[in-house]
C-alpha cells in the first residue's frame, strides 16, 4: 500500500475512533448547560491526546515495548500491579459503557428489548475480534465512525453565531448565575478533558502501533497521522458543542441520554439524519467497546509477559485472547445487571482521569529517555509540554472525584 | 534487532535496572514471562556473581506484602522457575534465552489453554 | 528503590487518598444529612430537562423528523428518569422548611411522567397530544420558578 494511502487511511481512521460515548454525553451536555464556553478544554484535551498519542506511537516504534512492559520494568511488580488494577478496571468501565450505549442505540433503531441487545452486541463484538486481524477491526469502526461527521454537518445547519464558537476557544470562566454553577463548570471542563484524553487510548495506540510492525523510520508518519487524525476528530467534538450549545440549551434540555444529541442530525436533516447520526453513534461506541476490551488484554499480557498480539491467531497467544474475551464477558455482565450505562460512563470518565499521572508518567520517563530513544527522544517543547499536561492532569484528577460528589454528576 | 542497536554496557551491572522486571524472550522471540528474581551469590574471593534467574507467579507474588502474597499465591498459584545463567543469550531492554519455553517447562498455562482454544474454528 | 517507584507509590497513595476522601464524603452526604435543596434542585432539573425534551420530541414527530421507534425509546427513557426521581423524593427525608416543594416536585414528576405517556400512544387523539404537551409547557415553567424560588 503507498504510504500515502496508508497515512489517509490513519487519519481517517483515528478521526472516526475519536468519539466514544463518554465523549459524546459530555460534549452534548457541555453545549446544553455552558453553551461554547468549554470548547477551549476541547482544543486543550485534543493537544494532550495528540502529544501523549505521539508519544506512545513514537515509544513503541523504536524501543518495540509497549506501555506496560515500561510501567512493569521502571516501577516493578507491586508499584506496577497498582497501575495495573486501576487502569483495567477503568477500561472494563467504559468498554461496558460502550455496550450499554450500542444497546440503547440499537433500540432506538429497531425496538427489541435492551437485554437481548446487549448479549447480541456482545456476540457480534466477539466474532468480530475474534475472526478479523486488527487492521481490519481498526478501519472498520474507525472509517464506519466517520458517520458521526452528521454533527459537523448538523452544526453547520444549526447556524451558531460563529464569532461566539470562536471566542470559546479561548480558556475563560464566563459569568454564571450562581456560585454552584462554577462547580458544575469545573466538573464539566475536568470530565470533557478526560473523556478526550482516556487513558486505553495511549494503551492502545502503542500496542497498535507494535501490531502494525511500526519501525522508527515511520515516527515522522505516525506524528502526521495522530496530528491530523486527532484535530479533525476534535471537530466532530465540537461539533457535538454546537448541537448542545445551539438547539438543546435554548430549549432547556440537558441531555441524559445519546439520544439527545441525534436530534441535532434530525432537527437539520429530518429522518436521514437521525439515522445516520444512529449509525454513526453505533460504530463510534462499537470501536471503543473493542479496543477497551483489547487495551485489558494488552495491558495484562505486557505486565505478565504474556504472549500477545491480535497478529498471533488465539491458539498462538491463548490467555491474551482468554484475556479480551474476559473483558467483554465483564462489560456484558455490568450491562445485564442493570446498570445504567450513562451512570457508568460518568464513573469510569472520573476515574480514568485519576488514573492518567499513572499512564503518563513511565510513558513520559520512557520517551525522554536518550539511552533508550536515541535520536527520537523527547525535544525540548515536547518534554516542557509533556509535563504541563502531566501537571495539568494529576491537578484535573484530584478535583474530579470530589466534584463528581458535590455537584451530584453534574446536575446540580 | 540490529547490532547497532545495541547499547554500550557500562562497567557495572545493575541487576535492578537490567534484569528485574523485563521481559523474557525464548529461542522463538515469543514472550516467556517476565524476569521476577535472581539468584546471587557471593564466590569465595567475595564479589557477586548472579546464577540464576526466577519467573512465574511464586516469585512475583513475593514482592507484595505477606498477607496479599498469600491470598494471590492462593488463587494464582505459586509456581516459579528457575533458569541457569547460562541460559541467558542476550541482555538488552528485553533478555534473551537460549532455549523455547517449552523445552525450560515456562508457560505451562499457555500450553493447556492452546490445546483447547486450538479446537475453537478461527483459532489457528 | 527506583526512582520510579518512589513516582508511583506517591501517585498511587494520591489516588487512593482522594477515592477514600470522596468516597467517605459521599456516603456521609447520602446517609447522614437530610435530604437539602441540592437534593431538591437536583431533581427539579431532572424534571424539567425531561419535560422539555418530551416536548421537542412531540415537535419532531409532528414534522416527521423522527423514526418511531426513536421517538417511543426516548419517552419510555424520559418516563423512567421521572419514575426514579419519584423514587428519590418520595424517600428523601426533606429539611421542614422544604417538605411543601419536595412534595409539589413529586407531583410534577408524576404528571410529566403521564404526559409523556400519551404522548406515545400512537394514533392518540390530537386532543390528548395537545393536552400532553400543554402539561409539558406548564410544568417547565412551574420548575424554572421554584428553581429561582430556591436561589432566594
Amino acid at each position: 500500500m503507498s504510504a500515502f494511502l496508508q497515512i489517509f487511511l490513519g487519519i481517517l481512521t483515528a478521526m472516526g475512533g475519536f468519539v466514544e460515548v463518554g465523549e459524546l454525553v459530555f460534549s452534548v451536555g457541555a453545549g446544553a448547560k455552558f453553551g461554547y464556553s468549554l470548547l477551549w478544554v476541547v482544543a486543550l484535551g485534543t493537544l494532550g491526546i495528540i502529544l501523549f498519542g505521539e508519544m506512545a506511537g513514537r515509544v513503541a516504534a523504536v524501543t518495540k515495548q509497549p506501555i506496560f512492559d515500561w510501567v512493569r520494568e521502571r516501577a516493578g511488580f507491586r508499584m506496577g500491579l497498582g497501575t495495573l488494577l486501576a487502569a483495567n478496571l477503568v477500561s472494563l468501565l467504559t468498554c461496558a459503557a460502550e455496550i450499554g450505549g450500542i444497546s440503547i442505540v440499537l433500540r432506538m433503531m429497531s425496538g427489541w428489548p435492551y437485554r437481548l441487545l446487549a448479549i447480541l452486541t456482545f456476540l457480534a463484538l466477539l466474532a468480530i475480534v475474534w475472526f478479523f486481524a486488527f487492521k481490519w477491526i481498526e478501519r472498520f469502526f474507525g472509517l464506519l465512525g466517520l458517520l458521526m461527521t452528521v454533527f459537523v454537518i448538523a452544526a453547520i445547519r444549526l447556524h451558531p453565531d460563529w464569532h461566539a464558537v470562536g471566542a470559546g476557544f479561548v480558556p475563560q470562566v464566563p459569568t454564571l448565575e450562581s456560585p454552584k454553577d462554577y462547580l458544575v463548570y469545573a466538573y464539566f471542563a475536568v470530565s470533557l478533558l478526560s473523556s478526550i484524553m482516556l487513558p486505553y487510548e495511549t494503551y492502545f495506540y502503542a500496542s497498535g502501533a507494535i501490531e502494525d510492525g511500526w519501525q522508527p523510520h515511520e515516527v515522522p508518519m505516525n506524528r502526521i497521522v495522530v496530528t491530523m487524525g486527532f484535530v479533525l476528530g476534535s471537530a466532530l467534538a465540537v461539533g457535538l458543542v454546537i448541537v448542545g450549545g445551539q438547539l438543546l440549551k435554548p430549549l432547556g434540555i440537558d441531555p441524559q441520554w445519546p439520544g439527545a444529541a441525534a436530534l441535532g442530525p434530525a432537527f437539520t436533516m429530518g429522518r436521514a439524519g437521525l439515522i445516520v447520526a444512529l449509525l454513526g453513534m453505533l460504530f463510534a461506541f462499537g470501536g471503543a467497546a473493542v479496543e477497551n476490551a483489547l487495551t485489558g488484554a494488552y495491558n495484562t499480557a505486557q505486565f505478565l509477559g504474556w504472549p500477545w498480539g491480535k497478529w498471533r491467531k488465539p491458539a498462538g497467544a491463548p490467555r491474551f485472547a482468554l484475556a479480551w474475551i474476559v473483558m467483554l464477558t465483564l462489560a456484558v455482565l455490568i450491562i445485564l445487571a442493570g446498570v445504567n450505562p450513562i451512570q457508568v460512563v460518568e464513573y469510569s470518565i472520573v476515574f480514568s482521569v485519576l488514573i492518567l499521572p499513572l499512564t503518563y508518567l513511565p510513558l513520559l520517563m520512557a520517551a525522554g529517555d536518550r539511552r533508550i530513544m536515541g535520536a527520537y527522544v523527547n525535544n525540548g517543547p515536547t518534554k516542557i509540554a509533556g509535563w504541563f499536561f502531566l501537571a495539568l492532569v494529576t491537578l484535573a484528577g484530584l478535583f474530579a472525584l470530589p466534584l463528581l460528589v458535590v455537584t451530584r454528576g453534574g446536575k446540580l | 534487532m540490529k547490532p547497532a542497536d545495541l547499547r554500550q554496557r557500562p562497567p557495572f551491572f545493575d541487576v535492578v535496572r537490567m534484569l528485574m522486571d523485563h521481559q523474557l524472550l525464548d529461542a522463538d522471540y515469543v514472550e516467556c514471562g517476565k524476569v521476577d528474581d535472581v539468584e546471587i551469590e557471593i564466590t569465595d574471593d567475595g564479589t557477586l556473581r548472579a546464577t540464576a534467574i526466577f519467573t512465574g507467579p511464586g516469585a512475583a507474588f513475593e514482592h507484595l506484602p505477606g498477607w496479599l502474597a498469600a491470598i494471590a499465591k492462593k488463587f494464582f498459584g505459586k509456581r516459579s522457575k528457575r533458569i541457569p545463567w547460562p541460559e541467558i543469550a542476550i541482555i538488552e531492554s528485553r533478555i534473551k534465552l537460549r532455549s523455547t519455553s517449552e523445552a525450560l517447562g515456562l508457560d505451562p498455562a499457555d500450553r493447556s489453554a492452546a490445546r483447547w482454544i486450538s479446537k475453537l474454528p478461527g483459532a489457528r | 528503590m527506583r526512582r520510579a517507584e518512589h513516582h508511583s507509590r506517591a501517585l498511587q497513595t494520591v489516588v487512593a487518598a482522594v477515592v477514600v476522601a470522596a468516597l467517605a464524603f459521599a456516603i456521609a452526604l447520602a446517609t447522614f444529612l437530610p435530604a437539602n435543596q441540592d437534593t431538591l434542585r437536583v431533581n427539579l432539573n431532572s424534571i424539567g430537562t425531561s419535560a422539555a425534551e418530551g416536548l421537542t420530541l412531540a415537535r419532531g414527530d409532528d414534522e416527521s423528523r423522527l423514526t418511531r421507534n426513536f421517538y417511543d425509546v426516548e419517552l419510555e427513557l424520559l418516563r423512567d428518569d421521572l419514575d426514579h426521581v419519584v423514587a428519590n423524593l418520595g424517600h428523601a427525608r426533606p429539611l421542614p422548611e422544604l417538605r411543601g416543594r419536595f412534595a409539589e416536585a413529586t407531583a410534577l414528576a408524576g404528571s410529566a411522567s403521564r404526559a409523556l405517556r400519551a404522548l406515545a400512544v400512537p394514533g392518540a387523539p390530537a386532543e390528548s397530544v395537545v393536552a400532553g404537551q400543554a402539561t409539558l409547557v406548564s410544568i417547565t415553567s412551574r420548575v424554572d420558578s421554584l428553581k429561582q424560588e430556591l436561589e432566594r
